[in-house]
């Protein structure tokens, strides 16, 4: 009898114990390192992206200012700015990148690579097409560069330092950690509403995603690309059509579950990155920091990679 | 011990306004940068599509199928694709196929037109191409 009250009372969850459970899971402690390691990898990722498109920055110097609509902090233009400037950006972005990465100056190469992020984001998506993959990106860096903590360790400013810190955890490390993996998992659950309000439950029936599938290969096709390797495979397969909108719409919703512990973690992040080679695959469309698992660099003790690597290396070097 | 409070409360209200700001776009159904409300494919899409296209023309009067690259300058096809809607609603594809032929020299013709297709036959390699209208016609002299 008493032990079945004890048990009720564990179950029911009253909303003050789950504000407090939430509280103390944003203001959590985590090692210097992980933040530090987040820094590195997502800088990495960053700069690297930025290189990969530069192609891009040449292309939208030569639009015609009439295709020009700004979104985000373009919007504080009046019209398209000229090709030196586009290009200061670019410049600009590389080196505060470099620096952010780095750890170097990082309380003015943090701020600069997150400012001139933003403003390369919006630019680039105010030519007519929203570009959504670039939009986790910038919010992710933006909390990284903002905070200075990130810097702490493995970085050239706090091997400099005087006063070097000793390896501590604190929740001046977790908690930008915590608001990343929030963000990653809020922008999956934005993304399944937007699904569910505008097409309602008719999204994961047989035939709207294998319309979805079929509209891009056939733009594809007639964009001279090759189709998606997997599109006429899954297209005409009704069930498989519905399974896959079904997962797809269950990873986006359930995305705030990866927060909850490792193992649900694991599945989550497992579905999710199938979720992104499967649109890849079928559609061509490619989230690279996404579908790479940076997005979901913030929900796994990271640093352990990093010190691992140097274990690796340090044996080498006495072998 | 009173500034660590202080830091833990600005750091919730900080982690509120994000959420917030993430949030709010679902509320007035506006897509913006950094904040989204993710619409891509959301909608429902028949198997029939409208789509404009460039083609080219070669000297012997065959259809010839154009690059990204050639198109829009891009390897993006949402770029490439919504470079083509825009000269479409703009009315500007007289100048777009200008410049589409000027990036291929050896094509007798650029056509920019809207095809009607039946999306999941043209998956299946069967002839899909229900309509054809042409936008604009333009030779790299003209």
């Amino acid at each position: 009898m008493t032990a079945g009250i004890e048990r009720r009372a564990r179950l029911s969850v009253s909303p003050i114990a789950i504000l407090r459970a939430i509280d103390r899971w944003l203001l959590s402690a985590a090692p210097a390192e992980r933040l530090a390691a987040l820094r590195i990898l997502v800088g990495g990722f960053v700069v690297t992206y930025l290189l990969a498109v530069a192609g891009e920055f040449r292309r939208v110097t030569r639009l015609p200012a009439e295709y020009f609509e700004p979104v985000g902090v373009a919007g504080l233009l009046n019209g398209p700015v000229k090709p030196e400037v586009v290009w200061t950006v670019f410049a600009l972005a590389v080196v505060s990148g470099a620096g952010f990465m780095a750890g170097l100056a990082f309380r003015l190469s943090g701020p600069v690579f997150a400012l001139t992020v933003l403003a390369w984001a919006s630019y680039h998506s105010s030519w007519g097409q929203m570009l959504h993959f670039e939009h986790l990106i910038t919010l992710h860096v933006f909390v990284l560069g903002l905070s200075p903590a990130a810097a702490d360790c493995w970085a050239v400013d706090s091997a400099r330092s005087v006063s070097r810190k000793r390896s501590t955890s604190s929740i001046r490390y977790g908690w930008p950690i915590r608001l990343l993996a929030l963000i990653t998992a809020v922008t999956y659950v934005v993304a399944a509403i937007a699904k569910l309000r505008t097409s309602g439950l008719e999204w994961v029936n047989t035939t709207t995603l294998g319309n979805h599938i079929a509209y891009s290969a056939t733009r594809m096709d007639l964009l001279g690309a090759r189709q998606p390797p997997l599109a006429s495979f899954v297209v005409g397969k009704p069930w498989l059509i519905s399974s896959m909108a079904w997962s797809g719409l269950l990873v986006e919703i359930l995305a705030p579950l990866a927060l909850l512990g490792k193992r649900v973690r694991n599945i989550w992040v497992v579905a999710a990155l199938g979720m992104h080679f499967g649109t890849a695959a079928t559609m061509l469309v490619w989230f690279p920091y996404h579908g790479l698992g940076f997005a979901m660099l913030p929900l796994f003790p990271v640093e352990r990679v990093f010190v691992r690597l140097r274990r690796i290396g340090m044996r080498t070097q006495a072998s | 011990m009173a500034s660590e409070r202080w830091r833990q409360w600005a750091r919730r209200l900080v982690t509120a306004a994000v959420l917030v700001a993430m949030l709010a776009p679902l509320i007035e159904d506006e897509d913006g940068l950094p904040f989204s409300t993710y619409p891509m494919y959301s909608g429902t899409r028949s198997n029939e599509i409208n789509i404009v296209t460039a083609v080219g023309i070669s000297p012997t009067g065959e259809m010839v199928t154009l690059s990204m690259p050639t198109i829009a300058d891009t390897r993006d096809p949402l770029i490439a694709q919504s470079y083509l809607n825009d000269a479409v609603s703009r009315r500007d594809t007289e100048s777009v196929c200008q410049v589409i032929a000027s990036r291929a020299p050896e094509l007798a013709r650029v056509e920019i037109a809207t095809e009607r297709h039946d999306a999941i036959k043209r998956v299946r390699r069967e002839p899909s191409l229900l309509s054809r209208t042409i936008h604009s016609s333009c030779g790299p002299s003209q």
